[in-house]
């Protein structure tokens, strides 16, 4: 997770001001999710099995990073273009440096949009059932992976248990991301939605 | 002190000048407005000034605080206060979490508190150290903004147009208050203006950007032909 915004608020950064830029960065990450998953996910496959790291951790999550990367891109990268750039020139006038001024200034206007895109990379990670079935080989079991099972095994019960969880999950996530962001700002109306 | 003073300074976007270049200094105290139709490169003057123009447009020329030349350092060691048309006071802070943003020094943690209140009370705003201000209005934000400015300790005020936003009573109180600090301070003041009564306010110095004679007299071949 924390790789992700690693990757996304710089690059975020670096588009801040070019909206072409933005797009095209767009436009290449979508196309996972454009594309026919099956046929996408069999050439990762072969991929990760040529680098040796199928049925692993890190495959896992670099495929489940795939999916997420796009949903925070389209969230990240336009909250970011929207702070308005004279409060880094205040920030700057005001005797801040630029990583001083990035982390008292813009990160925290960027608190709620990164929250948000916490809760909705989670809840795509969580509702992954073919990638984490090809890149872990079978062997990591989600919420997903076990209610495909268990609506296949014939006992209702658990399947419904299963199926309960991969919409509390979420929900959850989003239920406190959206706590955090309103205890953090409750009184600041000001702050960008 | 040291008054501020500008050296052949000049914008370009795309080779172009956008005014004739301009040399002149401001004396500490004192407020000089610079005046000018809109597109005229008046607000990013200001931003050459601090170091923060748009990468599209150029400036040349040097700036100097006393014998001090500014134009090498990075915007954070310029020490130039800028007020901009609106507060922009950071809507994560509170109040006071905004004036201490830019409190310099080595100062224990009591000492910050008391800066910041002292300055609060100074300008009628006891006890608005923990608002939100976003619950501010335009005349108090503008107050609040400008004790921001001046708690950084800057060599210099720039200001931008800062009481165009503001209704006709708290623009006067503003204005009064900006320049009177700016004079109690020793604070060469440069004034960005569309506004008469601002620069009449200011009753310093008046320069006013033209386009550079060149481009003129070729618009007017063109016009003309």
């Amino acid at each position: 997770m924390a790789i992700l915004f690693l990757l996304v608020l710089p690059a975020a950064e670096q588009c801040r001001r070019d909206r072409r830029a933005r797009a095209i960065v767009g436009a290449w990450l979508f196309v996972p999710l454009l594309v026919p998953q099956m046929t996408f996910l069999f050439g990762i496959q072969v991929l990760l099995v040529r680098l040796r790291v199928d049925g692993t951790l890190v495959a896992v999550l670099w495929s489940h990073l795939i999916f997420a990367l796009p949903y925070l891109w389209g969230l990240l990268a336009p909250a970011r273009a929207t702070i308005d750039p004279r409060y880094q020139a205040v920030a700057a006038t005001l005797g801040a440096p630029p990583l001083r001024t990035w982390l008292t200034v813009t990160a925290p206007l960027l608190a709620r949009s990164t929250l948000l895109a916490f809760a909705l990379a989670f809840s795509v990670s969580a509702a992954l059932y073919l990638p984490t079935l090809f890149a872990g080989a079978g062997r990591f079991a989600t919420a997903a992976t076990e209610a495909a099972a268990s609506a296949g095994s014939g006992n209702l019960r658990l399947a419904s248990v299963h199926g309960l969880l991969l919409a509390v999950l979420p929900l959850a996530v989003f239920a406190a991301a959206f706590a955090t962001s309103s205890l953090l700002f409750r009184n600041r109306r000001g702050v960008p939605q | 002190m040291n008054g501020l003073r500008l050296d052949n300074v000049t914008l370009e976007i795309d080779g172009k000048g956008l005014f004739d270049p301009l040399g002149f200094t401001v004396e500490p105290g004192s407020v000089t407005s610079v005046i000018g139709p809109s597109g005229s490169g008046k607000s990013s003057l200001l931003a050459y000034l601090c170091g923060i123009l748009p990468p599209e447009i150029q400036g040349r020329g040097k700036v100097y605080v006393g014998d001090r030349e500014l134009t090498q350092l990075a915007t954070e060691q310029r020490a130039l206060g800028l007020l901009f048309q609106d507060s922009l006071l950071f809507p994560h802070l509170s109040v006071g979490g905004n004036l201490l943003f830019g409190l310099r020094g080595k100062l224990t943690r009591a000492e910050r508190c008391r800066r910041v209140s002292d300055a609060l009370a100074s300008v009628g705003l006891d006890g608005f150290a923990d608002r939100d201000p976003a619950t501010l209005s335009g005349g108090q934000q503008s107050r609040v903004a400008l004790l921001r400015v001046l708690l950084s300790g800057p060599r210099a005020l720039l200001l931008d147009e800062p009481f165009s936003s503001l209704d006709d009573d708290s623009r006067a109180q503003v204005r009064g208050l900006v320049f009177a600090e700016a004079q109690r301070l020793g604070l060469p003041t440069l004034l960005v203006t569309h506004d008469r009564e601002d620069v009449a306010a200011a009753g310093g110095e008046v320069i006013e950007l033209h386009r550079p004679r060149q481009q003129q007299q070729q618009q007017q071949q063109q016009q003309g032909g």
